[in-house]
């Protein structure tokens, strides 16, 4: 079975980049896992707090919600949701690719302006260090939408 | 808007360029798709040293371009007969995103060299570039990945 490793944030572009993908996993009668790496924040969840702190478990439910809601969308392609922390969202998807052995890696991206040309992207960055084929999706922002990736 | 209606995928008559081909035709079959080749040919490594060193003609150099271009584009239609392709002057990742626009190509499916660390730095990407500027959704295709099996049957659009 062919699989492919979605890769989406929590911003307005991630049902534009699900569109695509699940048409994608279509054509390939693919297997997808849908991902969604949420970016831990150290001034968030102190060392050892993690059991106290009810911020991480609200994050996930969070993106939990928001994946159960994009794989609704599209009933007739096989979903599995996987959600991880991580400092770098990047190497989690890179490794989120290795551990589930993905084909493919499908994941979005907002464009490539002001501190990105020296930082890069999310994107360019998965698409640069992949040893697999990697789908980049340029999706466009729905009007009057903000391009944050909110948590 | 399912993209892999008009693809647009670069040549340079290089390994890379073959898996990168094979993906575009079975996408192209799949979603009943048009595919357009864009070779650029780069004059400036002939021109940089213009003045200390003597003129190359560059024309003969771009005729042969044409020449294998147009065998690429042969091989290509037999296996998919909605295919045509186009040569251009000037930087590699300038004339590709020239050529998308210019056709009215809604996504891309570009072959990598798998180049890492020093190599790539040194090197660059011509991929990286277009991954980074396009407008349309880019499907970049590594050298040792095996093809990506396309379902048969009915359009997935």
């Amino acid at each position: 079975m062919t699989k492919i490793l979605i890769a989406v944030d929590g911003s307005a572009r991630a049902p534009g980049v699900f569109r695509a993908a699940a048409n994608l996993a279509r054509a390939m009668n693919a297997h997808a896992v849908l991902y969604r790496a949420l970016e831990a924040s150290p001034d968030f969840t102190p060392p050892g707090a993690a059991g106290i702190d009810p911020l991480p478990a609200y994050l996930e439910a969070k993106a939990r919600a928001q994946l159960t809601s994009l794989a609704a969308t599209a009933p007739d392609v096989h979903c599995e949701l996987r959600i991880e922390e991580s400092l770098q969202p990047w190497r989690a998807i890179l490794a989120a690719a290795d551990a589930v052995r993905a084909d493919m890696i499908v994941i979005g991206s907002h464009g490539y302006h002001g501190w990105d040309r020296i930082l890069g992207t999310t994107a360019g960055k998965v698409a640069n260090l992949s040893h697999r084929s990697v789908f980049v999706v340029h999706e466009r922002l729905p009007e009057g939408t903000s391009g944050t990736a909110p948590q | 808007m399912t993209p892999f209606q008009h693809i647009l995928v670069p040549v340079d008559f290089g390994d890379a360029m073959h898996p990168a081909i094979d993906l575009a035709v079975a996408l192209a079959r799949k979603f009943e798709g048009q595919i357009t080749l864009v070779y650029a040919f780069d004059p400036s490594p002939f021109t940089a040293m213009a003045p200390l060193a003597p003129q190359i003609d560059v024309e003969p150099l771009i005729a042969s371009a044409e020449t294998e271009l147009k065998k690429v584009l042969e091989q290509l239609r037999v296996q998919w007969p909605k295919s045509d392709s186009v040569l251009r002057r000037g930087l590699p990742c300038d004339v590709i995103l020239q050529a998308g626009k210019q056709h009215g190509c809604d996504s891309m499916v570009v072959g990598t060299h798998g180049r890492r660390g020093v190599a790539r730095f040194l090197l660059g990407s011509v991929a990286e570039k277009i991954v980074r500027l396009s407008p349309v959704p880019v499907l970049t295709v590594h050298p040792l990945v095996p093809p990506v099996p396309l379902a048969h049957g009915a359009s997935a659009a």
